[in-house]
């Protein structure tokens, strides 16, 4: 089991927006989480990813015990995401955004920076050469020499998927990838997602377009006022009777 | 291919008049040219923590803390100046660090204010061990490095300047650097890219502080004479107002900026007391009609000659 | 015995009133306008400075220089806001670097008019009032007096005026301020109008008691930062406890330590409070 998530519960003062949840995530699988606005999909992730840090419950990544570790260090064990607010390096180009998201792949010693050493020189040249793959795969290599702020919202929210790539994640948390986003950039979007699924990659995908997700995952997670109300396959979660209440008796705007 | 050959001259040329010049000058040029290569080092360094994202409004002090070590150290123990001027740019990263730990969490005003907190606690600690650090009046007597001719300190400090300088560029066009520069455009995007975000803007604080502190010990023992005030809340003001006019967007920028505004009150000959007049009105011209400081004004220059009216409303229009 | 805790309590109130007066000046500014004025501690310098231009070089007496310096300091709020702080409302670098420039200028000003020498001002008050076998100073009682009367005066407008309703709305969501209505421009020139005003009148309050010195800037400035970090960033009710905090450490510490080391232990303790808990009495996490 790659992701392992038990009794993870989430109080802000006296509300709950993740409230004992249980969930377990193969590796490989693409798994999709979905739920009325509100529900707690962000709070979910923010809390596997170390964004937040749970009020009770534990988090297992890889058959170990992750909870509460900072966000960085979560990221060196292989868990990446991307964000709903896209935040990028805007003052960087797309390239140079790759680039210094490479950090993990790099000479980060600081005599290593300093002297130009030629292992600092090696590993600098091997993540130019990842960059370039990494903008093909996701489709961004005609707007590398764009500053992040200057790239349409769709692109941005490719980059941000581009970004969460360069530390070669065993899990990727998507935290509405496509949220905004044009037919076209939907599409290019998808694509993406499903190559890096094709490599190997296990992914949870937060999203609202149901279709998008009944289409792409194998299973799906449902979440309502921050307690897991369903988990299964696509039909099965059709069909859920308490899926379709919290979604059109429970005031969710589709 | 020509700019940077033209580049690669004119930085040639302006070592070359470093090194012949004072062969030629009078022994009180010899002293500003010193003074203007400590306080390069500093504001350079103070351009260290600013990439990461820190505006720093106390780090006088880490001079201070270099500066006083030093001293204390070469006047109490008799050591040599060679080895505690090291020692105190020591101690400086040692409390940049330890600093660091709470203030790193700080988020950008906050770090601001509470720089400025420190800065003024650091130098109101100088009644401590009067006995030892001469207290508020200040320390007298401390060894000097040459003795009293100023032309082995010009080259020395001429040498440290350009090889500090040099590291420092190497930090900042590096992958530290461009660490840096991530943590400061998105804590979010840095922290899930694997950078521990608030480690690296320690380490940029303990860089700065490192060279800042080197810079206080060589002040130390070329002047002879440290007291609080010389590195209190309008040093480090004045160390900001020099990162910003100079131009806070390249590595050049403090170095321009210390040079252009540390000499021109000496240019203004007895009114020198308005010197901080000068340079504040400098730092608002600034902020107002040339946001990326007077390194960028050859540039603007250019496109306002071009093209007279767009060019001019852009520069003011621009943020 | 008893004699001294008393006195001692009334410095310790009057000393933290002024804090508590200035820290407020500066949080209000900061909640509405976003900014953090760094020349608040100048401007608390100037305000003793002007205070005792009025008092004595003009002759005029405390009572009515105390009113004018606040007006002078007060317009020079209106003056900065709408200078310095407006074209920089959403940059907080540029507005930090607006007000550091103003430090230089109005240090430097005082610097090169009043010069390193300390001045000293008519006390408000003359002679002493007894509390039982006590004796202290009437004029530290009056500031005492002036400084919560003034509280108790910006709290109800605060509170109870729609001016002061619109200072929170605006605090609590700048856009949605605007969009009901509310003109920020004015409201925050008042604002600054008030907390320099206040800042300006502590200053002149406070060179009535003490002495007037270039160097109150930085003391008056790193006790304010203290008082927001002690407070915690966010809280506005909660400065008392800061000030207070603050005020006891300030007079009762040379009780224990030798001045020279209460100062920078003072300050210490504020690091560690920082460090322990970051968000202190009463802040927001950061």
């Amino acid at each position: 089991m790659l992701l392992e998530t038990i009794g993870l519960t989430k109080h802000f003062g006296g509300l709950a927006a993740v409230s004992k949840v249980d969930m377990s995530i193969e590796q490989g699988q693409i798994v999709g989480l979905i739920g009325p606005n509100g529900a707690g999909k962000t709070t979910l992730i923010n809390l596997i990813s170390g964004f937040m840090q749970p009020t009770s419950g534990r988090i297992l990544f890889d058959g170990e015990e992750v909870t509460g570790k900072k966000p960085h260090l979560l990221a060196r064990m292989g868990i990446g995401r991307t964000f709903q607010i896209t935040p990028l390096f805007r003052e960087f180009t797309t390239f140079k955004n790759l680039v210094a998201s490479f950090y993990l792949s790099a000479d980060r010693s600081l005599w290593g920076s300093i002297l130009n050493t030629p292992r600092y020189r090696k590993k600098e040249a091997n993540i130019l050469k990842e960059v370039e793959e990494n903008m093909e795969l996701v489709g961004l290599s005609k707007v590398r020499d764009e500053l992040a702020k200057n790239l349409p919202h769709g692109y941005q929210k490719v980059l941000d998927l581009a970004e969460a790539l360069a530390i070669s994640p065993k899990l990727l948390l998507l935290d509405e990838p496509m949220g905004g986003m044009s037919q076209e950039e939907t599409d290019l979007a998808l694509r993406a997602i499903k190559r890096v699924h094709a490599k190997g990659t296990t992914i949870l995908l937060v999203e609202h377009n149901v279709s998008i997700v009944m289409g792409l995952c194998q299973r799906i997670i449902v979440i309502n006022y921050g307690e897991k109300i369903a988990d299964g396959s696509p039909e099965e979660v059709r069909n859920n009777k308490e899926v379709v209440r919290a979604y059109f008796g429970g005031g969710y705007a589709a | 291919m020509k700019n940077k050959r033209f580049k690669a001259f004119s930085v040639i040329g302006l070592v070359v008049l470093l090194l012949l010049g004072p062969l030629f000058l009078e022994s009180y040029y010899l002293h500003l040219a010193i003074m203007v290569f400590i306080y390069v080092i500093v504001a350079s360094s103070l351009r260290t923590v600013y990439i990461s994202g820190q505006l720093s409004l106390g780090h006088a002090a880490f001079m201070a803390i270099g500066a006083y070590t030093s001293a204390v150290l070469a006047k109490t123990l008799h050591w040599s100046p060679w080895y505690t001027v090291p020692l105190g740019a020591l101690a400086s990263t040692a409390v940049a660090i330890g600093i660091g730990f709470p203030f790193s969490r700080l988020r950008a005003i906050y770090f601001s204010m509470a720089s400025l907190f420190f800065g003024i606690m650091v130098t109101s600690s100088a009644g401590l061990a009067p006995g030892l650090t001469g207290g508020f009046n200040g320390l007298h007597a401390i060894p000097r490095l040459f003795g009293f001719v100023r032309m082995p300190y010009y080259y020395l400090f001429l040498v440290s300047t350009l090889l500090i300088l040099l590291i420092l560029y190497r930090v900042e066009h590096s992958r530290i650097g461009m660490t840096f520069k991530s943590v400061a455009q998105s804590h979010l995007a840095a922290s899930s890219r694997g950078i521990n975000e608030g480690g690296m803007r320690i380490l940029a604080s303990a860089i700065g502080a490192f060279f800042a502190g080197i810079a206080g010990g060589c002040y130390a023992h070329y002047v002879g004479f440290i007291a609080p005030a010389q590195f209190g809340v309008m040093t480090s003001i004045l160390l900001i107002v020099y990162l910003i006019t100079g131009g806070k967007g390249s590595f050049t920028g403090p170095i321009v900026g210390t040079v252009i505004l540390y000499l021109t009150p000496y240019i203004m000959g007895g009114f020198q007391g308005y010197a901080p007049f000068f340079q504040a009105g400098v730092l608002i011209a600034v902020i107002f009609l040339l946001p990326e400081g007077m390194i960028s004004l050859p540039g603007q220059l250019m496109s306002w000659l071009r093209k007279p009216g767009e060019g001019r409303r852009a520069a003011i229009d621009a943020p | 015995m008893g004699s001294q805790v008393v006195g001692q309590a009334v410095n310790v109130l009057m000393v933290s009133s002024i804090y508590i007066m200035v820290a407020l000046g500066f949080a209000l500014v900061f909640s509405v306008m976003r900014i953090m004025n760094f020349a608040h501690g100048a401007i608390y310098m100037i305000g003793g400075f002007v205070c005792y231009y009025f008092a004595v070089s003009m002759d005029l007496g405390p009572w009515l220089a105390l009113p004018l310096t606040m007006c002078v300091t007060g317009l020079f709020g209106v003056f900065i806001e709408k200078f310095c702080f407006r074209p920089f409302r959403r940059d907080f670098e540029k507005a930090t670097v607006m007000a550091i420039a103003l430090v230089t200028i109005l240090k430097t000003g005082a610097d090169l008019t009043v010069g390193p020498l300390a001045k000293g001002m008519p006390p408000l008050v003359a002679g002493s009032v007894s509390l039982g076998s006590v004796a202290f100073g009437a004029d530290r009682l009056v500031v005492l007096f002036i400084v919560c009367l003034l509280l108790t005066a910006l709290v109800l407008l605060v509170r109870m005026t729609q001016v002061g309703q619109a200072m929170l709305a605006i605090a609590h969501d700048p856009e949605a301020a605007s969009l009901m209505g509310i003109n920020i421009n004015r409201i925050s020139s008042l604002v600054c109008a008030i907390g320099c005003g206040l800042a300006g009148l502590a200053g002149g309050l406070v060179g009535s008691v003490l002495v007037l010195h270039v160097s109150v800037a930085d003391t008056i400035l790193v006790r304010t930062i203290g008082v927001i970090i002690l407070t915690g960033i966010g809280s506005i009710g909660g400065i008392w406890a800061g000030g207070l905090a603050m005020g006891a450490l300030d007079t009762l510490g040379p009780y224990f330590l030798p001045f020279v080391v209460s100062d920078p232990f003072g300050f210490a303790l504020v690091v560690l409070i920082l460090i322990v808990r970051p968000r202190g009495f009463f802040g927001h996490e950061m």
